[in-house]
């Protein structure tokens, strides 16, 4: 079987990789990319720890085929903190203690992102709802939870003084 | 709850939460688990599985595997030692028999489960890898399956092992049978105690078997070197334990074995034992090239885990002012393919939590054609107390008593001997009852089709074998070496014990979890053990450094040790008539090769004297009168914590262990269909809870110290998960009026229930 | 003398279900050498499968562990955590 070319912008820089045609865009991400930052925790697009940005939108990599992300743009969890400076939502996951193994926390990061950059002040419903495709087995949620709305709450004060 | 004060005054650091120091790569994508990892020349493994739930294995046919190009090794049971069944795991884990492991790992002769594995390939690719599975040429002998525990236990069953004849039993019977074991515990008189009861109870629970449900699915890589050296990455709950067993099931030297922990993807108990290592070593071997085997989901749901399905027969007798005078409780627990059920573990701790004068508990092992089963956070304790705490629930309302009040009346105390013979030492159980009655939600008012449930929850906790090594470096800073995976925070606890015992920053200690050739040997991470044990060879290894400073500090001060006051990291001459400048620690650091050499103490141990704990959880559900589902709001959980170390991680771990019981309670299950195949095995379908499941989860920490400890420590990752299946179920019994003695409480089961005359 | 108890069947195969022995060993080894000369088999199985608890304190591996002449002996099955 011959490879696919592709071409996209992987948090903002040019990328070119060759994968098989039914490759997944997690796996190429992982494989060829090295960004090993998404994870495979079903492979079926049911627990969301594979979560990345495809243009903006909210996916399951695992779903996505890798010649797919021919001329896309690609967010992930590497790209999420700027240098060495994190992102607010990292921040208070780490401050609220809002990850125990960690597996499924990029993706619960990517997705919490996603929902803060629609809806700046979700109520405790809407994330709850909104991170339904995002299965943790350690934490019970709630730590995660009060994590986001303290981002969501540190995100819209650094708005308003801006 | 997340306020950020210390608990308890008196510790600088201990009952601080200060952020974990493996944290930042675990927000940023960097923190490297399993499949992570990745070789140069690397090859992938993937595992040919039976289709059928038990079956001879006439042949195996490898040879079209084999000429498929890209295809550099094939292996089955032939290429693994047979096991003699006296080979049992290191570290006094002898419940776990290397000959089934190793059975367990490749199927020997016969496929006990459908998902055993029976051959196993490493390719140049996992496309090749894939085909060549297609290609290997498996014969089998059908054969009659039984995946139900009470249909297994009948004479004219199909027998897995026609070898297993029940052990426990005063005389051992003469025909095989798939009953693999009995336990008792007993004391008191039985008849007596129930002849003398007002009111005797009885009643049958039933569980399914549930997954622990990790996120992330089993993964290593192996590299062997021709010399027989090989080097294991993997994620695992003990890299000793993937040593010992992977050494044991292939036939090898623990020292040519170097296991390297990766980041573990959560593990719940299900990471306790091998399924891959030992194939990727023989892969590896044979190919002379790195292997990386990845399990898919499905091959988690079909192969590894999960626990028992079990069935409790509860008997309980009670005198009208509600004091328990007697109980027998009978549990049947599935083991799967092998002997192994945690089934000894519902034995002791069915009745733990009360001080019964008269009670017998007896349990039964047994085989079916189901995955073998692994262990789940307090193994076999949840069952249990569903089964005794439901039962309770009912014995209240037909007392017309406060389900609080009975427990208070029967709770066990300090003092009284626990059912399986030991006297309770440092118990919080009355405390942790009481911490519920003073929270708000206990007077919170219930609405229509609402109800309340209160369940009480105990667990042993662990001991055992840690080696540690903790550095001083030579500018004050402080490394730390433990060998036991960090599976929800322990490099943080063990960084706030060391730097409280050093009186150093807690930025300034900077733990590891180390390989299985740079430190010594440690039992895995489970049974609520590590913050107990290594905590205990952390803070001795502190105390002997303390020692040192303060004699290298005399040394640099030409005084006695006893002459030297040490505190906050800084050491003071306390000699009359010397005026000298206090010494930083890195200042006595800097000069260790002057007065003996490297500031550095390893310290092994094996921690005795551990306390056992209690959890009291409330649970309130609404159940939708048209649908029969379950929606929890407001769940609150109490606990004897000994002493919080790091308040949010112990908080982390009630509320996780909470959120797995009530998965447990409404949702999960294994469906098996009529060929004994695995019907649900995915997410999707195995529907474990999500965030708009549940509400927030209140926790309480009620600490009662375990003097043996010196920060208090007991263990806390176990017993949150004990309590809730019957808290749950006590809340749909309350909100419906009907009793449901069959879990899950899914909703086609309680509209059912409810609309049932 | 101290004498050691068993609530639990456990070893009842080797003892044939007695659940208190009376013993002379002043450790947990010693004991456990004493009672597998009066039921055969039994002192391999409790060094692989019992914890002891003295006085209440429980003891896995401990089998240089002291014992008085008044202490309360429990033999205890071991049991695995998750």
């Amino acid at each position: 079987m011959s490879k696919v070319y592709v071409s996209s912008v992987v948090n903002g820089d040019p990328v070119e990789f060759l994968c098989d045609a039914d490759t997944s865009l997690l796996d190429a991400l992982r494989d060829e990319l090295g960004l090993t930052g998404a994870k495979e925790g079903c492979g079926t697009g049911d627990c969301g720890a594979c979560s990345i940005m495809l243009d903006g939108r909210l996916v399951c990599s695992c779903l996505v085929l890798g010649p797919e992300a021919e001329g896309r743009q690609i967010d992930t969890i590497e790209g999420m903190a700027e240098g060495s400076e994190l992102h607010p939502l990292q921040r208070q996951f780490l401050e609220h203690a809002a990850l125990q193994c960690g597996f499924c926390t990029p993706g619960l990061l990517v997705a919490s992102k996603a929902l803060l950059e629609r809806n700046p002040d979700p109520s405790e419903t809407e994330i709850r709802f909104w991170l339904a495709g995002n299965l943790c087995r350690c934490t019970g949620y709630d730590k995660i939870i009060r994590a986001v709305q303290d981002a969501a709450a540190e995100l819209r004060q650094e708005r308003s003084v801006a | 709850m997340n306020d950020m004060k210390p608990i308890k005054p008196d510790f600088k650091i201990v009952g601080t939460r200060p952020v974990r120091p493996d944290g930042v790569d675990k927000v940023t994508g960097k923190a490297a688990y399993a499949a992570d990892m990745a070789m140069p020349g690397m090859l992938h493994g993937r595992i040919k599985r039976s289709p059928h739930a038990h079956a001879r294995i006439v042949s195996i046919d490898t040879r079209k595997a084999l000429a498929l190009k890209g295809v550099k090794a094939v292996i089955t049971a032939e290429d693994f030692p047979e096991l003699d069944p006296s080979i049992v795991a290191a570290g006094g884990e002898a419940h776990h028999n290397m000959a089934n492991y190793s059975a367990n790992c490749m199927a020997r002769g016969k496929a006990l489960y459908e998902g055993h594995a029976v051959a196993a390939v490493a390719a140049t690719s996992p496309s090749i890898a894939r085909q060549a599975l297609e290609l290997i040429e498996v014969v089998y002998e059908p054969m009659p399956h039984v995946t139900d525990l009470l249909e297994a236990m009948k004479p004219d069953a199909p027998l897995l092992h026609d070898n297993m004849f029940t052990q426990g039993l005063p005389e051992t019977p003469t025909k095989a049978s798939n009953i693999a074991k009995f336990f008792k515990q007993e004391r008191g008189n039985l008849e007596e105690g129930f002849a003398s009861a007002d009111l005797v109870f009885e009643q049958r629970y039933t569980t399914q078997p549930v997954h622990q449900g990790y996120i992330e699915p089993h993964a290593c890589v192996a590299s062997v070197s021709a010399d027989g050296q090989a080097m294991v990455w993997c994620s695992s709950q003990g890299q000793f334990m993937v040593r010992d067993f992977s050494a044991k099931i292939v036939g090898m030297n623990q020292a040519d074995l170097r296991v390297v922990p990766a980041e573990i993807g959560g593990g719940f108990g299900g990471k306790t034992v091998v399924y891959l290592e030992p194939l990727a070593i023989v892969l590896s071997r044979k190919a002379g090239r790195p292997v990386k085997i990845v399990m898919s989901r499905d091959e988690v749901f079909r192969a590894t885990g999960p626990t028992s399905a079990s069935v409790m027969d509860v008997k309980i007798g009670v005198m009208k002012d509600g004091r328990i005078v007697a109980g027998d409780v009978d549990c049947k627990f599935q083991a799967g393919g092998f002997t192994g059920s945690p089934v000894m573990a519902a034995t002791m701790t069915a009745l733990a939590s009360y001080d019964v004068p008269h009670c017998r508990v007896t349990g039964w092992d047994i085989v079916t054609n189901t995955p073998k089963v692994a262990a789940y956070r307090a193994p076999a304790a949840p069952n249990a107390a569903f089964a005794v705490e439901s039962a309770l629930d009912e014995i209240a309302r037909e007392l017309g008593m406060d389900p609080m009040t009975l427990r208070e009346i029967n709770a066990v105390r300090n003092g009284m001997t626990a059912i399986y013979g030991a006297p309770l030492q440092h118990i919080g159980l009355v405390e942790t009852l009481d911490a519920i009655k003073q929270h708000p939600h206990y007077e919170a008012p219930l609405g229509p089709n609402q109800g309340r449930g209160l369940a009480v929850g105990f667990w042993f906790n662990g001991g055992g074998e840690s080696s540690v090594t903790v550095s001083i470096n030579p500018d004050g800073t402080v490394s730390v070496a433990t060998g036991t995976p960090d599976i929800g925070g322990s490099r943080a606890s063990s960084a706030m014990m060391v730097a409280e015992a050093l009186g150093v920053p807690y930025e300034k200690v900077r733990p590891i979890v180390a390989d299985t050739a740079s430190v010594g040997f440690n039992e895995i991470t489970g049974g609520s053990r590590v913050t107990f044990s290594n905590g205990l060879a952390l803070v001795r290894a502190s105390e002997q450094l303390v020692d040192e400073i303060r004699l290298r500090a005399g040394l640099i001060w030409d005084v006695p040790a006893d002459q030297v006051a040490y505190a906050d990291g800084i050491a003071t001459c306390l000699a009359p008539d010397r005026a000298e400048t206090p010494l930083l620690l890195g200042e006595i650091a800097d000069k260790a090769a002057h007065f003996g050499g490297p500031l550095s103490k390893e310290v092994a141990l094996n921690a005795d004297g551990v306390a056992p704990c209690f959890g009291v959880h409330l649970c309130d559900v609404e159940v939708d009168p048209d649908t029969g589902n379950v929606t929890v709001l407001r769940y609150t959980a109490a606990q004897d914590v000994g002493r919080a170390i790091h308040p949010s991680y112990v908080e982390g771990q009630i509320q996780g262990g909470a959120a797995q019981g009530i998965g447990w309670a409404l949702n999960e299950e294994y469906v098996f269909n009529a060929k004994g195949q695995m019907e649900n095995s995915g997410f999707l379908d195995y529907r474990m809870p999500i965030a708009s499941d549940l509400p927030m989860i209140d926790t309480i920490m009620v600490e009662v110290p375990n003097p043996v400890h010196p920060y208090g420590v007991k263990g806390v990752g176990e017993v949150p998960i004990v309590p809730p299946l019957a808290a749950v179920a006590n809340a749909v019994r309350d909100a419906i009026g009907k009793r449901i003695c069959d879990l899950p409480l899914s909703p086609t089961r309680i509209h059912a229930a409810m609309t049932a005359g | 003398m101290p004498v050691v108890r068993v609530t639990s069947s456990f070893c009842d195969s080797f003892t044939g279900g007695l659940t208190e022995f009376e013993v002379a060993a002043t450790t947990v080894r010693g004991m456990m050498r004493e009672l597998g000369a009066r039921f055969p088999g039994l002192a391999e199985f409790l060094e692989a499968r019992a914890a002891v608890a003295i006085d209440g304190t429980i003891y896995r591996n401990a089998w240089l562990q002291p014992i008085g002449p008044d202490s309360d002996i429990v033999l205890i099955p071991r049991v695995g955590g998750g």
